[in-house]
């Protein structure tokens, strides 16, 4: 019998008056294994985009006209045995992602099984340390960010409840591997786990400490460069009936390199968080605060932007979906940054007719409090001192948020959003641009319709002075049944202050769900931001054009 | 136990992967010379007659191209290590303070590194006229027609390759007695040549400093922590920058001189504080008619 997963690709043409796009066709035919030969699973991305040309939003050309990225990750398991593949396509690198990725390959690959306590991973692996302030290798597909390592890792769980990881690897840059040798080791102690006597108690608590090193050569002619560098952190959890608690500390030995602050500095790094979090019936309060001091580290030490990077200092400000709340995204500096952010939910009204729950959020985020070092008497390359432990004067970001939720019996919900934001562009984004405050309003309703589908209305309004001034966006959306849905939205910088450039970028997509596959077609223009998540960010130029999407799982 | 054996083998093995970094920056060359007091300064005997090449650097810090030539001495220097003597000379008007230089900071390239040593081989070279950067090689004179010694340094590897074999006429040795409280030099020079020759000859002594970090012009960068290496600070010989005459005439083969120079080193360099510990003394021979150098020697100043 034949399975067919999707069923797209290839080319035929797309007639709009004004667009060609390509469909796709390829199938993956698999074979019904007999039962004891284990499983085969994956799935199935592939986005095309055809580019028009639009210099006026500054839409750059693009000379193959379509791009297209995909993946397939294809993993057999059996038993205590699993090995996959990722097989990689790039042929034209979607505009926005790094040049870098082109050409097919299968850039990863692993096998790993178990034996008793021990499991043993070959090939590449994703692997996070706590909350990775000295190793997260992770990938973020929508950010075109993979660090995988490829290597050696071993588990093993010594006694019960000791929980060891130790590997050895190399990191994945784009289409090849980063010059840096990554040694990673990693223990966590739960201690209920460990001592019987614990294990029915309230007080459940972890402890960790990791390490990791990274050895990269000295080929510097006029600096004596380290040439292992290490970081390590501790950290423990703590959870007692509804509260939560988790810190970590990390330190960094010094780590000169190009993504420094200022050139390369011998400065040692250090990092810590503490995130608290309370939730009990129809109240929910979490708080975090974070710190991070030249805590920049990378596998390369002459990497930038977002290759190659070993760790993550996590960013603390809200997340958003709503797309005027993320025209200015926090991104993480790791270099130097106080975070901090508070969060209160409730629900306030509870009658079947009338539900309201409001959820209230504080972040922001500052420089250190540092002094830079006057470069004739800084003989050992420190770059700069710190003078306090507490944030310094320049602010980053700042996010206050109030979101109000209610639904009138069970046809009708509504959202109602303000947000206030200060970005600091010249230090997140670019040089030379003066901070931004804004003020956004969000109203977002939708009804549910008799028989089935959902109409939903999106009201968005961005009120600055700063940049390019006043933003609006409206979108109707409208869910037929559980297969098809379409929507169109209109942009629309209306408060620009130069008159020619108040743009509208209207876009209109369809999409279509069946079991698990799921294909988009979409036509319209974006414009140029920034795409963010978790505080890693990537730039996205302006477009005007037709995207297909399709993934699917098996 | 036999986990925990295992166990801290590994933690061995994890925690020694840590290189700690105390003094970011190299020390340059060989020290060749030798640790005995000024007043009784003795040599040992040479017995490798290596010919060295001085390879003068003309730059300045808002010269955009000059890295790239700084780059490139680095570059044949470890081409041919232990052959090559550098020595920054920062002259003109790409040498001149210039606070705030293309949008930097109003501290930024406030220092001055000019020298009037500097300026007296500018003067005569006329490296600055040329435009920056500019390399010298023994002050050979490649080009009679053109009547210059300098050269533009994409092709300062091939004029190196062209006289790194030449034989050695004379040995240099340097010996150096420094005061560590009194900031005073006792060096002591030998020569001892290997052929007979008849020229008319003088020797200079140098005093450069290494790793002076400040800003940069770099192709249009402003770097604010380059590395400004081997830079001409002043002459130790008391007629400064054209040296004491060593022998004219015939000069048979075997024959030596032990010359001694004092020299105190201020604490600063219009205004560009000397740090003795990166500060090496350069020492060399040339021909008075041609001024082409026929040997020289560098030394750490504190060994």
């Amino acid at each position: 019998m034949k399975k067919y997963y999707f069923k797209l690709i290839k080319s035929s043409v797309f007639i709009c008056g004004l667009a060609y796009s390509s469909f796709s066709s390829a199938q993956i035919n698999l074979p019904n294994l007999p039962a004891n030969m284990g499983d085969v699973h994956g799935n199935f991305q592939a986005t095309a985009q055809y580019y028009l040309p639009d210099s006026t939003i500054g839409a750059p050309n693009v000379p193959e006209k379509m791009l297209m990225n995909g993946f397939a990750n294809i993993i057999y398991t059996k038993g205590k045995f699993t090995a996959g593949i990722r097989y990689e396509s790039y042929l034209g690198a979607l505009q926005g992602f790094d040049p870098r990725y082109q050409g097919n390959g299968i850039p990863y690959r692993f096998a790993t099984y178990k034996s008793d306590a021990l499991e043993v991973t070959v090939g590449n692996f994703y692997q996070q340390f706590g909350n990775g302030l000295v190793l997260r290798s992770y990938e973020e597909r929508g950010l075109g960010f993979d660090n995988a390592l490829d290597g050696i890792r071993l588990k093993y769980e010594i006694v019960n409840g000791l929980y060891l990881t130790g590997l050895v690897g190399k990191q994945r840059s784009f289409m090849t591997q980063g010059p840096g040798l990554v040694r990673g080791f990693d223990g966590e102690l739960q201690i209920n786990e460990a001592f019987k006597k614990l294990a029915d108690k309230k007080l459940r608590l972890t402890l960790g400490g990791s390490f990791v090193s990274r050895f990269q050569r000295d080929e510097d002619p006029a600096l004596v460069l380290p040439e292992n560098v290490g970081a390590s952190a501790g950290r423990f959890e703590l959870n007692y009936k509804d509260f939560r608690l988790n810190a970590e500390y990390a330190y960094k030995i010094n780590d000169p390199n190009s993504a420094n602050l200022i050139g390369k500095i011998y400065k040692p790094g250090d990092a810590q968080i503490i995130m608290a979090s309370y939730a009990k019936k129809g109240i929910a309060v979490s708080a975090s605060a974070s710190r991070a001091d030249n805590m920049n580290f990378r596998s390369d030490r002459e990497a930038s932007v977002n290759n190659l990077l070993l760790n993550y200092t996590p960013a603390l400000n809200k997340n958003h979906t709503y797309a005027l709340l993320t025209f200015y995204p926090y991104a993480s500096q790791p270099n130097g940054e106080f975070q901090y952010s508070g969060e209160v939910s409730a629900k306030l009204i509870k009658k079947p007719t009338w539900k309201m729950d409001i959820l209230i959020n504080y972040s922001g985020s500052n420089t250190l409090d540092t002094t830079l070092l006057n470069p004739y008497f800084d003989n050992t390359l420190q770059g700069y001192t710190i003078n306090s432990y507490g944030p310094g004067k320049e602010v980053l970001f700042r996010d206050f948020y109030v979101e109000l939720n209610q639904k009138f019996g069970k046809k009708i919900k509504l959202s109602l959003v303000y947000s206030y934001q200060v970005y600091n562009k010249s230090v997140i984004q670019k040089a030379g641009f003066p901070t931004i405050h804004s003020d956004i309003f969000v109203a977002d309703i939708s009804y549910r319709l008799k028989k089935e589908g959902t109409i939903k209305l999106e009201v968005q309004a961005l009120s600055t002075n700063d940049d390019h001034q006043d933003w609006g966006q409206v979108m109707v959306e409208y869910t037929v049944n559980s297969h098809w849905f379409v929507a169109a939205l209109d942009q629309y910088n209306f408060g620009n202050d130069k008159i020619k450039e108040r743009y509208h970028y209207p876009s209109a997509i369809v999409g279509y769900n069946k079991n698990s596959n799921r294909i988009t077609l979409s036509y319209g223009k974006q414009r140029a931001g920034i795409f963010c998540v978790g505080g890693i960010c990537r730039l996205v130029p302006a477009s005007n054009g037709v995207t297909l999407t399709v993934t699917s799982s098996f | 136990m036999k986990k925990l054996f295992f166990l801290s083998i590994a933690f061995g093995f994890i925690l020694t992967s840590c290189d700690f970094v105390n003094n970011p920056y190299p020390e340059t060359n060989a020290n060749l010379g030798d640790t005995a007091s000024c007043p009784d300064a003795t040599f040992p005997i040479v017995t490798t007659h290596i010919k060295k090449i001085l390879i003068e650097d003309f730059t300045g810090h808002t010269c955009g191209n000059c890295p790239r030539a700084a780059k490139e001495l680095h570059e044949i220097d470890s081409i041919y290590s232990g052959k090559i003597v550098g020595l920054a000379t920062h002259v003109g008007s790409f040498a001149v303070p210039a606070p705030g230089y293309a949008g930097s900071p109003a501290t930024a390239f406030t220092p001055d590194y000019r020298t009037s040593v500097g300026d007296a081989y500018d003067a005569t070279f006329g490296a600055s006229d040329f435009g920056l950067p500019q390399g010298m090689f023994n002050r050979k004179e490649f080009d009679p027609i053109a009547q210059t010694h300098l050269k533009f340094f994409p092709n300062w590897k091939t004029y190196v390759a062209g006289i790194i074999s030449e034989p050695s006429v004379v040995d240099l040795q340097i010996a150096v007695d420094y005061d560590l409280a009194t900031r005073k030099i006792c060096v002591s020079v030998k020569d001892s040549f290997l052929t007979t020759m008849s020229d008319t000859l003088r020797m200079v002594v140098l005093l450069t400093q290494d790793s002076i970090v400040s800003y940069q012009d770099s192709v249009g960068n402003i770097k604010p922590f380059y590395v400004h290496r081997h830079m001409l600070r002043d002459a130790i010989t008391p007629s400064g920058a054209w040296g004491e005459a060593l022998a004219t005439g015939s000069i048979p083969l075997g024959t030596t001189h032990i010359k001694k120079f004092a020299y105190t080193i201020p604490a600063s360099y219009r205004s560009v504080v000397c740090d003795e510990r990166h500060c090496h003394l350069i020492a060399f021979i040339y021909r008075v008619r041609t001024k082409e150098i026929i040997q020289v020697e560098e030394v750490n100043l504190i060994p």
